[in-house]
């Protein structure tokens, strides 16, 4: 990789991380909406990562619920420092995923996001049964510094944009494309698709349990709603309402849909009625998402200054899904 | 990966040289009712060009499918250099040597000629242990090439990439189907050298689907026919050019 | 005995609504390979149409009887679903026709957007709903509500109008032509775009009767939409992604293990129980226990 092309985007990440730490360590509005920016971006990450392997996962809820009781319990029963409750937070998240998708990553698509959708709930249930983490009324009284984890939670969001960034440029980021878009090819070539996705869906899960681990400092109490199908579904929104082409689609999506859903929020508990409406709009309208649209209107300028229209169209080419054949 | 010449005498049952890289035992495959592959029997040699034809729907890319692992047998077994492969799974099956190139989708549009060739030349230990992406692209004449995306190749290039693609896997049995579909003359002849090539230099063993009959018949060592998912012949191209039967096949 | 007739005696009845539900999602699927997500958010709309229909008739119409006004409510329901499944028909899944990702999140989009215009007029306390029959039946030592008699009998009715209509009809044959290859449907000249739409309706009508039939059994609540899908998902995958056999199978499967966990444990751990057994489930069977081996 040449060291030109890293300018951009760490330049992005690195200007994103001054403004979010500026805001967020500030006492504006920016306050209240950058940690929750945070914690949905890195979710949103973690949904299109395994997204880039062409499955749907909707259990993202359960693998962010399980970072964030783990992170809580360290803090409370070990009083362990706060990275270290993310991290173990992470880890637990991601042992999870590894389990969950050795045992259902023989089925995809369709049937991969209801077992998804099926587990996320079971996961909330099962927590609201297990008196060891407080049942129904969670954990609570989780302690740290509030300028330390709005910090923390800036410069890791940064830092996992950036790894992702890495990932999607490395042989590993190619073989996720070929196991998305052509799995026959993919196995053909000695790849093994369900050894990718299980992949992918492991580092998923290590974000969405970081962002758990966050979370819970943050907000000191956990509870079994806060994990509910209800966040996967959010996320998923952020995705594609961002642009799921682009890693910046996601943070964008989760940046502007957290910051809406706050402002909206004296004229009472709307939240769906935003993701739910916003979804369908965006499906209709904007299929490639905010990044997606701004990407092609900025094509479209710069091809009619250069006055060089080879494509009339002005339509980047991610070839439409095609069903593949073997014979 | 080279063919190691073999320094022990060929063993009594085959009368050609080299142990059968491939054998095909019984195998069948049945779709609902229909026989699409029906007690197909088959050998192939060490840096033998193997041809299968028969008509549209005769069951030759079934049989690939049963070859490779895509489609399971529903009777009968697969023996891989003397290792049974029935049953394993398209990645599995790869990474013991074998090879194949799909019909329609060999290659992986979006991303650049050499893109594709090291997407699945990274992929397993196997194919880093053999040829270079460097090699590979030359040995099929995409070197010059290497920088253009896959979809927008010419046709012709389309299919060496999917040549490309196949053998960056490092097999020892390449599996082509189809590889001559839609090409004009100079196409056709620039894959029929390259596939010689592979051969002669590398010792490989090809596997070759096409209906083009005049190419197949040039290329070949040998040549069997299928029909309705039987063999009904097999032998030299002169041969069986002019077997009665397969004459039947293709008329009646 | 005893115990062991009552838990047979609600196993079926709890599955015989399942099944009516999961009918519906698993022909969407088969037809038109949709994730219908908006199919609970229909049920949701159609137990609620009952809600309001059996609540006015008590308050206002004393002379009506409550079965009169349960019937129709069933009629209003259907031709209300009826009305939504055509909109979303021709709004989205035409137009995203065999894109499993843009149809789940429409489809999940309608669902949000429902639940809260439903908690904004109806509010978040569940409501119940006037009962329709009353008294008990005693049964073999097991004793269940008339109630609960006339949801079973229902739900088994309109199941093998279900079956009857897609193995005797010439439609029926067609949906299934369709549900096994779309494209070779189409080859045949079967009209594909009419056969989803009948689809679609057929989906709706089963929403529509589900969620009428279990109103006046339960309370009605805007997330118990949300709650029958992920019972809805579970049992489609068991039985198998667009088999309706399965469907029917995977539903009283899951009746029955939710009946049997409520009476040794409760409702949340029998629910965690269930879907441990449908991972189980797809270890050995990953197409589910009815579904084709995916080629
Ligand atoms: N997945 C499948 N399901 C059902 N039938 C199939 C399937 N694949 C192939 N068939 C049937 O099996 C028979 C053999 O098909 P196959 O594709 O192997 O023929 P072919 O010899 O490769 O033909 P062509 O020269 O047209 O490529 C055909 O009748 C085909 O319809
Ligand atoms: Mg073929």
């Amino acid at each position: 990789m040449r060291s030109s092309e890293w300018l951009v985007p760490v330049g992005v990440t690195a200007a994103a991380v001054v403004i979010g730490l500026v805001t967020g360590l500030g006492d504006g509005v920016g306050a209240l909406v950058v940690p929750w920016i945070c914690i949905h971006a890195l979710l949103a990450m973690a949904m299109r990562l395994v997204m880039q392997v062409g499955e749907i996962n909707l259990a993202v809820g359960a693998f962010y619920g399980i970072g964030a009781y783990t992170a809580a319990q360290m803090n409370l029963l070990l009083e362990a420092p706060l990275l270290v409750s993310v991290v173990a937070g992470g880890l637990l998240a991601g042992a999870a995923a590894l389990v969950f998708g050795g045992l259902v990553l023989r089925v995809s698509g369709a049937a991969f996001i209801l077992v998804s959708f099926a587990a996320n709930e079971v996961l909330r249930l099962t927590l609201t049964k297990t008196e060891w983490v407080g049942g129904n009324s969670g954990l609570v009284g989780v302690f740290a510094d509030p300028r330390a984890v709005v910090t923390a939670m800036v410069i890791v969001t940064g830092v996992v944009a950036l790894l992702l960034v890495m990932l999607e440029r490395s042989r590993w980021g190619r073989q996720f494309a070929v196991v998305e878009n052509k799995p026959l090819l993919a196995s053909c070539a000695g790849i093994n698709p369900r050894s990718v996705k299980l992949i992918a869906l492991v580092a998923s899960g290590v974000i969405c349990g970081v962002a758990g681990g966050l979370f819970a400092h943050y907000s000191s109490v956990v509870a079994p709603p806060d994990f509910s199908y209800m966040i996967s579904i959010s996320v998923l929104a952020f995705v594609m309402i961002g642009g799921r082409d682009h890693l910046l689609g996601a943070v964008v999506g989760a940046a502007v849909l957290t910051y809406l859903t706050e402002e909206m929020r004296m004229f009472g508990a709307y939240e769906p009625v935003i993701y739910g409406g916003a979804l369908m709009i965006a499906m209709v309208l904007m299929p490639k998402g905010l990044v997606g649209a701004a990407h092609d209107v900025l094509r479209r300028v710069t091809d009619s200054r250069r006055g060089s229209s080879s494509d009339p169209t002005g339509e980047p080419s991610p070839a439409p899904r095609e069903k593949e054949r073997a014979s | 990966m080279s063919a190691p010449t073999p320094s022990v005498p060929p063993a009594p049952t085959p009368p050609r040289a080299g142990g059968p890289v491939l054998h095909l035992r019984s195998v069948s495959r049945a779709f609902g009712g229909l026989k699409a592959v029906d007690d197909v029997t088959l050998e192939l040699h060490e840096g033998e060009i193997l041809g299968l034809i028969g008509p549209n729907g005769a069951g030759k890319s079934t049989l690939f499918n049963i070859i490779s692992g895509v489609h399971p047998a529903s009777t009968g077994s697969v023996v891989l250099d003397g290792r049974d492969i029935t049953g394993l799974s398209t990645h599995a099956i790869t990474r013991r040597g074998l090879s194949r190139t799909l019909q329609d989708h060999g290659v992986f549009a979006p991303l650049t000629v050499r893109a594709n060739v090291e997407a699945v030349h990274g992929a397993t230990r196997r194919s880093r242990a053999g040829r270079s992406v460097q090699d590979l692209l030359e040995a099929c004449m995409l070197a010059d090439l290497a920088d253009t995306v896959a979809g927008d190749l010419p046709h012709g290039c389309e299919r060496r990439l999917s040549i490309a693609i196949a053998l960056a896997t490092s097999p020892r049995l390449l599996c082509l189907d189809e590889p001559l579909s839609g090409l004009n003359e100079e196409e056709t002849s620039e894959v029929l050298d390259l596939v010689r090539d592979l051969r002669g230099s590398w010792g490989m063993t090809v596997l070759f689907i096409d209906h083009n009959m005049r190419a197949v018949m040039r290329l070949c060592d040998r040549v069997a026919v299928l029909d309705r998912g039987r063999k009904i012949c097999d032998g030299p191209p002169h041969e069986v050019q002019k077997d009665p039967r397969m004459i039947e096949a293709y008329l009646g | 005995m005893d115990l062991f007739v009552q838990m047979t005696v609600n196993g079926l009845q709890i599955g015989s609504v399942y099944i009516l539900f999961a009918l519906g999602l698993t022909l969407i699927f088969g037809v038109m390979q949709v994730v219908n997500f908006a199919h609970g958010a229909l049920f949701a709309i159609a137990a609620y149409t009952a809600y309001v229909i059996l609540t006015y008739g008590a308050d206002h119409l004393p002379g009506v009887p409550a079965w009169l006004l349960y019937i129709g409510s069933f009629a209003v329901a259907t031709v209300l679903l009826g009305l939504i499944g055509i909109a979303l028909y021709y709004a989205f899944f035409k137009r995203f026709a065999g894109d499993l990702i843009s149809t789940l999140i429409v489809t999940i989009g309608f669902a949000l957007v429902v639940e809260v215009i439903v908690r904004e007029t109806f509010s978040a306390q569940p409501k119940s709903v006037p009962p329709v029959v009353e008294g008990r039946l005693s049964l073999l030592g097991a004793s269940v509500t008339w109630e609960r008699v006339v949801i079973f009998v229902v739900a088994i009715a309109v199941t093998v109008a279900v079956a009857a209509f897609v193995r005797t009809t010439m439609t029926g044959t067609a949906l299934r032509a369709v549900t096994s290859d779309a494209e070779a449907a189409a080859l045949q000249g079967i009209n594909v775009t009419r056969i989803a739409l009948v689809g679609v309706l057929l989906a709706t009508t089963l929403a529509a009767v589900a969620g009428v039939l279990i109103a006046p059994a339960t309370v009605v609540t805007p997330t118990m939409g949300f709650e029958f899908l992920m019972k809805g998902f579970v049992i489609i995958i068991l039985g198998g992604l667009g088999s309706l056999t399965g469907a029917i199978y995977g539903g009283l499967l899951v009746g029955m293990a939710e009946s049997v966990g409520t009476q040794m444990l409760d409702l949340t751990t029998a629910t965690i129980f269930t879907f441990c057994v449908v991972i189980l489930v797809l270890l050995f069977r990953p197409q589910g226990l009815m579904g084709h081996a995916e080629l």
